[in-house]
């Protein structure tokens, strides 16, 4: 159970979250101009980065944001992102 | 054939006397308190104070289990946590299967039995395997088991009847089960000296400390040790510390509590049992803690040589405690065995607790020559380079045979009833290697201890192999300290003052990992929890494996209840030896939660019968328990009826029922679950466009749209009805089960990929309750309720939504359908929703209104091929392949799921279609996932070219019917296909899916 610090709530047991992914996986600006292999390289492949990563969680038990924080999947420690990465 | 074991066991303890075994003042067990208890029926008296194993003991029961593969008799081997033998099934109103007899404190009535023994464990059927050991080697059940290949649940089942440990109890627990949370600046996990002196040091710092231990009384190894502390007997300081700490109202203190998983950031599990509240069985405390010192002790280890298995075996740091701590003797007659110095204190306390100590067997070449004197003062021969070549005793240890390589290797039996080994102690680094790290080898001690620490946390004491008295104190001292001040408590600099402990020496160890075994055929166990020998660690590396988890995994060593706690380091040590590495190469395995047992009553805390999940509740759920509902839980937790059944009526009976009633008369629904999710802002339309197929620009005040919603990769997420309330107020409903998923859905499009739309979504399921009255007769329903607007068809259309009073209340009414009838949906506010079904069931009683329960609603949505996400709409068809390509704005650029959509009609082939099914024989329903098969293709993977997604009996049609992905399905319009199904193969027709009003002239009437 990790601990996540929410810009709005402070730290929160990771139960009241979802979690959304890698920030650095955005959906292409224009999909239609995208080869079907491309387009399938965007859905299919989803970034598992080993080590530290920008990760949006939703914290849907609380103030209902999503937010964005970096997380290092190997040691499981949070810390805040930096600001220029923050959503919402 | 050899008879089987015969017991030796003392027959005088048939009269319930407490015996000689014990001793007249010694330890810590109140003698004025004596408690009765059964062990194998047999009846016995302890005292208050004893554990199970310590009044065992006391009344000379020497064999308390049969060992897992062998059934070879075993003995009380350790005085704590690490008991691998004497596992009992607790029996009676506390029944527990695999209690460790050490760990459990004696009590009135007390009643056990040993597990893995039958008929008992004196004379035990199972021990023939014993004699064919031979035949049982590591990963037996690997090599013996596989053939043939289908029939391992049969194995499965009689290996478990012979192999089991403990038996899972009939009754329901007593006594409740309960979680606390707790956070703290220090949590310390152990109060022998070290984690006293650090709770304490901590604790004078003001810092808030969490002090754990799993034993009923604070002082760990000092409750059974002749130590002395400032010249008096050191548990005169565990008391004076204990007194100090819990006066501290910043120190929080937990006796019988173990430390059981070390998680992510400080977060630990800590299962306390019989804590201060009766009620309370146990408490499982989670943790967060700012720092963590842990102060977990060592564990001495076995020797591995011939038949270490004996019952009198025992540890001999355990034999020594049980002396000092429980007045008990764990025999009469004693010999040490040993390679290292720590033993000769405890041969000292076992010679002057009145034990006859005859020898202490020595390894070494060099004994510890500070306690020489003290030896021969009490006549303990020492015998050094010597080792023990074989144990005599079935039932109990009456002899060994030493080989002392001085005597030239001559064999010399000694008798004996009790042999107190020793083979080095392991530092306790389970919670350590738990919380990532990685324990290094040290030579020193020749075994393993806390490597670099990833979270707050530090090893203190014995833990990390500082075994000396004074060094713990001042380690511990100083973790505390360090925690304290890491959090902010530095004002107090000192902590305790050291006090003075008494000399002893350094450990010497000479590491020995197996000592020469006389016989090709001796035995030599290692885990004595999986009966694995020195052989079977030789013959998995003969076999190839090296690495330390797959020799664990192939000889289960170290996998059963023992951890690894005594077995793994002699594991290690051995496989380096006969790998020719060093153990720290060999490394440790990774220890995982829990380092002990955990019920399962305390997992689950009061999460438990109706609170597992709790149920919602919709305004009617009242009436529907009350009316013969059948109800059960059918998406987002919600309870609702599946059907209203009459009394007499079955299930198929109450469907039938309700599905004519709505085609034919008029029904009632309750779909109050369904999800809803209110939309406002200036860029709604924008948003959705963007996150539905169809387009929504000119959608008017006061009417609805159907929505087909896709994930990116072009599956359906959900589908269903979204209202245009008021200039800039939209509602979006949703499938009662994926409201959540949809909100986030939306949610972090919003927030993460268009934060520039001006849209804000909420939640308000819960808020309306939704009644939907159905049926060719619902308008006559809705005019006998009073509504007060025209709902006729020419001023009240399909899909237009009204706001109004129905009976009085303020409502909105909708015509939307889920069953293809003229439909009447009526929201109010949840909290006139119960007033609301009685006006309208009081309405609609001449017209014989039915209520319908979700069966029905399924049934009745079938038969109008109305798609359900999940059957039809799987992770596989597209909205094409669902005949739903209507609702795709091919002029929209983009929205979610559309380039997916694209693609698979760019690679085209075959698709799986929804068609429906119209079974040969009328009354054979197909199931939910019977296959359609090609009976004319051999290829194998090609034959199955479609499945059922639902069949039904259809009251209306009078036969059954069914809907089908089926690979092209529709190209394939009238012919005869071949269903799979359990027992036979069966033929249907290929249709047309909507199998009642193809037009939709009902909905629209």
């Amino acid at each position: 159970m990790i601990q996540i610090d929410c810009p709005y709530c402070g730290k929160r047991n990771e139960d009241e979250f979802v979690y959304g992914g890698d920030t650095g996986h955005r959906r292409p600006e224009d999909p239609a101009g995208l080869s079907d292999a491309e387009w399938c390289e965007y859905i299919y492949s989803v970034p598992n980065t080993r080590g530290w990563a920008n990760e949006t969680w939703w914290h849907v038990r609380g103030c209902n944001r999503w937010i964005t924080i970096q997380r290092n999947a190997e040691s499981n420690e949070v810390r805040p992102a930096s600001q220029n990465e923050s959503h919402g | 054939m050899q008879k089987v074991t015969r017991c030796v066991q003392p027959r005088r303890t048939k009269v319930m006397v407490e015996s000689t075994f014990r001793l007249d003042a010694a330890g810590r067990v109140d003698r004025s308190h004596k408690l009765a208890f059964k062990f194998n029926d047999r009846k016995y008296v302890g005292y208050a104070g004893d554990t199970l194993a310590s009044a065992l003991l006391a009344n000379g029961v020497s064999i308390v289990g049969r060992s897992f593969k062998y059934h070879r008799p075993r003995g009380i081997m350790s005085a704590g946590i690490e008991e691998t033998n004497a596992i009992v099934q607790l029996l009676g109103d506390a029944e527990e299967p695999n209690v460790t007899a050490t760990t459990l404190p004696l009590y009135e009535g007390l009643e056990a039995r040993s597990v893995n023994a039958w008929p008992s464990v004196n004379v035990d059927v199972g021990s023939i395997n014993n004699f064919f050991h031979r035949f049982i080697p590591a990963g037996f059940y690997y090599k013996t088991f596989m053939w043939p290949g289908n029939r391992w649940d049969w194995y499965g089942r009689a290996i478990r009847k012979v192999a089991g440990w403990g038996t899972a109890p009939r009754k329901p627990a007593g006594g409740r089960y309960e979680h606390r949370y707790h956070h703290c600046d220090v949590l310390v996990v152990g109060a022998g000296p070290t984690g006293l002196a650090a709770a304490l040091s901590a604790g004078r710092s003001g810092a808030r400390v969490l002090l754990v231990d799993n034993q009923t009384e604070a002082g760990g190894g000092l409750l059974g040790s002749s130590a002395v502390i400032d010249g008096s007997p050191a548990i005169a300081w565990v008391a004076d510390s204990v007194q100090e700490i819990d006066a501290m109202p910043n120190v929080v203190r937990l006796a019988e509590a173990s430390a059981t998983g070390y998680y992510d950031q400080n977060y630990l599990t800590i299962l306390e049992r019989r804590p201060d509240k009766s009620w309370v069985k146990e408490r499982l405390w989670k943790v967060r803690a700012r720092q963590v010192v842990l102060a977990t002790g060592a564990i001495e280890r076995p020797l591995t040589f011939a038949d270490n298995d004996r019952p009198g075996v025992m540890l001999a740091s355990a034999a020594s405690n049980y002396c000092l701590r429980f007045g008990v003797m764990p025999g009469r007659t004693a010999v040490v065995f040993t390679n290292n110095n720590g033993s000769y204190q405890h041969a000292l306390e076992l010679a002057d607790s009145g034990i006859e100590v005859k020898a202490i067997v020595d390894l070494r070449a060099q004994a510890d020559a500070g306690a020489c004197a003290a030896l021969a003062a009490r006549n303990i021969e020492i015998l050094p380079r010597s080792r023990i070549a074989r144990v005599k005793g079935a039932g109990r240890v009456s002899a060994v045979d030493v080989i002392s390589s001085n005597g030239g290797n001559k064999r010399r039996r000694i008798r004996c009833d009790l042999l107190a080994v020793s083979g080095g102690w392991n530092p306790n680094v389970q919670l350590h290697s738990q919380s990532g790290g990685r324990p290094e080898y040290n030579a020193d001690i020749a075994s393993f201890v806390p490597g670099t620490s990833p979270q707050d946390e530090m090893s203190a004491g014995a833990c990390r192999g500082q075994f000396r008295l004074s060094t713990c104190l001042e380690e511990g001292r100083d973790a505390g300290l360090r925690a304290a001040s890491a959090c902010g408590f530095d004002e107090c600099d000192e902590g305790i003052a050291l006090p003075a402990c008494s000399p002893e020496p350094d450990l010497d160890i000479l590491a020995t990992w197996e000592v020469t075994l006389p016989k090709k055929s001796s035995r030599a166990f290692l885990d004595f929890n999986n009966d694995v020998t020195s052989k079977d660690i030789r013959l998995a590396v003969r076999e190839g494996y090296r690495s330390v988890e797959l020799v664990k995994r192939y000889t289960t060593a170290g996998m059963g209840i023992d951890q690894g706690k005594t077995g793994n380091v002699n594991i290690i040590g051995l496989l380096a030896e006969i790998t020719d590495t060093a153990p720290g190469s060999v490394g440790t395995t990774s220890f995982r939660p829990a380092y002990s047992p955990i019920s399962f009553g305390a997992m689950a805390g009061t999460d438990s019968t109706d609170l597992i999940m709790p149920w919602r509740r919709t305004p009617v759920t009242d009436w529907f328990i009350a009316n013969g509902g059948h109800l059960d839980e059918t998406g987002a937790l919600f309870r609702r009826p599946l059907f209203i059944a009459k009394p007499g009526e079955t299930a198929g009976d109450a469907i039938n029922r309700e599905a004519l009633a709505v085609r034919n008369g008029v029904g009632i629904y309750d779909g109050t679950p369904l999800g809803k999710i209110s939309i406002k802002g200036p860029d709604t339309v924008t948003f959705l466009d963007r996150v539905y197929t169809n387009s929504w620009g000119k959608l008017p005040v006061g009417r609805c749209k159907f929505g087909y919603m896709l994930h990116d990769d072009g599956r359906l997420l959900d589908d269903g009805v979204t209202f245009r309330l008021s200039e800039d107020h939209y509602l979006m409903s949703t499938g009662s089960g994926v409201a959540e998923v949809v909100l986030k859905h939306l949610e972090k499009l919003l927030h993460c990929e268009w934060p520039d739309l001006d849209v804000y979504l909420t939640p308000v399921t819960d808020q309306w309750a939704v009644l939907c009255v159905c049926g060719p007769k619902a308008r006559e329903v809705m005019l006998a309720a009073n509504t007060d607007i025209d709902v006729s068809r020419e001023a009240f259309k399909f899909l237009d939504t009204r706001f109004c009073r129905v009976a009085g209340i303020d409502a909105r009414v909708s015509r939307v359908t889920y069953t293809g009838e003229l439909s009447f949906e009526i929201v109010v506010a949840s909290r006139h929703g119960r007033r609301l079904w009685d006006a309208l069931l009081s309405a609609g009683e001449k017209y014989d209104i039915t209520p319908v329960g979700s069966d029905t609603s399924m049934l009745l949505r079938t038969e109008k091929a109305f798609i359900a996400a999940g059957l039809e709409g799987d992770g596989y068809a597209n909205i094409h392949d669902v005949g739903m390509g209507w609702v795709v704005a091919d002029d929209k650029t983009d929205f979610i799921g559309k380039r997916s959509t694209m693609r698979d009609l760019n690679i085209g082939g075959p698709r799986p279609e929804i068609v429906g099914l119209l079974p040969t024989e009328k009354d054979f329903v197909p199931s939910k996932g019977s296959p359609i098969i090609d009976t004319d293709t051999a290829d194998e993977a090609q034959r199955m070219i479609g499945m059922v997604t639902i069949g039904f009996h259809s009251p209306n049609l009078n036969r059954s019917i069914a809907l089908a992905q089926l690979r092209d399905g529709r190209s394939r319009m009238g012919d005869t296909v071949t269903l799979f199904t359990k027992k036979r193969l069966a033929t249907a027709q290929v249709c047309n899916p909507v199998f009642i009003d193809p037009d939709g002239e009902r909905m629209r009437s």
